[in-house]
């Protein structure tokens, strides 16, 4: 009997343990999807801050040459690739995003010709094959190497409204898609004066989802896979239309083969839950959700469309 | 009355759940597509609204004769122009792994009036069941 006020002041019984550790047990329940919910910010965070500073590297490279670099190659001679090979933006920014040895290593930029060493080729797959961490998104869950070890990469720059390689018009049916140009093509770049729809209203960059296995998406030291359209709106279930190598199989994004009526197109695509990251040509960043309207998207897509702009 | 007010207890908290939001509701789609008789094994479909400023594109992959859109990126009601699309590799099915090279770019395997002089459209209604099928020759 007397015994029995000691024993408690000494020591926990197994029960009080319990409660202890399942009250601690919810709070941590409650508290990690909280820590998650952080976590993906900063990855967020940091993938926007890629692409602002993607977007200063451009803006120095306008300040050097007086025009946006070329989007894939600026050649001017169909070797059967068109514009495929010798070195697309990630190249031609490398200096302007304190990459200069990587861009002095890479030898034939812009070279046009049917005999010099390509981006898989000779020294130059020593830049290839190196990811780079401000070319990358964190939310990308596995980051592919498709071919020869040579690396994908989280962002793409904006090639109008139309598809990849800009057709003036996309038809179907009643519909009608007319080119707003855009501040990239594939064998140039626009000084910032040709879009006349204003830098705050011309979409720069925006991010993609990298294809795993062998498909190219992401693979942006390639020219159709180093840019986007915003003929489809962001994370849209229309699949990606790549030239080759689709493989639609999960995790990568839907995706059907070219033909001559659906030509060869990426769209904008991401891992954040509600929407993309993207920079506008004035050095803004955004996130853009995928409730926009596919003509406010689309007017946000071309560089000269004349549209007028909407609140999105 | 106790009815009445568990019904108005009821909306208003669907309404606070909902967070009252005036956001449009996006309709799943769905249905088979067959050519000549027999079912698209691999191709697209595209819906394009024909009022561009409130609606979306959307599409879907034709996968042994079906598509389906799930309505967490289905469409608004509305009417749309169809586009279907596959590629004819006339028995030359091309390598997924190929090395990157040559821009390829297929023959069209279905006529222009299902793709760039569509002739088909349908009208996506908030009832549904909006299930459409095709069935092209």
């Amino acid at each position: 009997m007397f015994s029995s006020p000691q024993r408690s002041s000494k020591g926990f019984t197994l029960i009080e343990l319990l409660v202890v550790i399942a009250i601690i047990a919810i709070l941590i329940g409650l508290l990690l999807p909280a820590v998650q919910k952080v976590r993906e910010a900063a990855s967020r965070l940091k993938c926007q801050n890629n692409i602002k500073q993607l977007s200063i590297g451009f803006h120095a490279y306008h300040d050097n040459k007086q025009a946006l670099p070329a989007g894939m190659s600026p050649g001017t001679v169909n070797y059967g690739d068109l514009y495929c090979c010798w070195g697309t933006w990630q190249i031609a920014i490398m200096p302007f995003i304190e990459q200069e040895a990587a861009f002095k290593m890479y030898q034939n930029y812009g070279g046009d010709d049917s005999t010099g060493p390509r981006y898989g080729t000779g020294v130059n797959v020593q830049v290839t094959q190196r990811r780079f961490a401000v070319l990358t998104c964190p939310t990308e869950d596995s980051p592919n190497a498709p071919i020869g070890s040579m690396t994908s990469h989280n962002y793409a720059i904006n090639y109008g409204n139309t598809t990849i390689y800009q057709v003036p018009t996309v038809t179907v049916g009643g519909v009608t898609i007319t080119f707003g140009e855009a501040p990239f093509y594939p064998n140039k770049g626009s000084p910032l004066s040709h879009i006349s729809d204003g830098t705050s209203n011309t979409l720069l960059i925006a991010e993609v989802i990298q294809g795993q296995r062998a498909d190219l998406r992401g693979f942006g030291w390639w020219g159709p896979a180093s840019g986007v359209t915003t003929f489809a709106g962001p994370n849209s279930s229309t699949p990606d239309v790549p030239p080759q190598n689709c493989d639609p199989a999960a995790p990568n994004p839907p995706c059907t083969n070219a033909t001559a009526s659906n030509g060869s197109n990426q769209f904008a695509r991401s891992r954040h839950s509600g929407g993309v990251n993207a920079g506008m040509v004035d050095g803004s960043i955004r996130f853009v959700t995928n409730n926009i309207s596919i003509a406010t998207w689309r007017a946000l897509g071309t560089a000269r469309g004349g549209e007028v702009s909407d609140a999105y | 009355m106790l009815i009445k007010l568990i019904k108005l207890f009821v909306a208003v908290l669907l309404c606070f759940l909902s967070g009252c939001s005036s956001e449009k509701q996006r309709l799943p789609i769905q249905g088979n597509i067959t050519f000549n008789g027999m079912a698209v094994m691999e191709g697209s479909i595209q819906f394009h609204p024909l009022v561009p400023t409130e609606g979306f594109l959307e599409g879907a992959m034709i996968q042994e004769g079906k598509y389906k859109i799930p309505a967490q990126k289905g469409l608004l009601p509305g009417k749309y122009q169809v586009l279907v699309s596959a590629p004819d590799y006339k028995g030359k099915k091309p390598d997924p792994t190929a090395a990157p090279g040559a821009v390829y770019q297929s023959k069209e395997l279905f006529p222009e009036i299902y793709n760039t002089k569509s002739t088909l459209a349908v009208e996506v209604t908030l009832q549904g069941p909006n299930n459409f099928d095709f069935h092209l020759k």
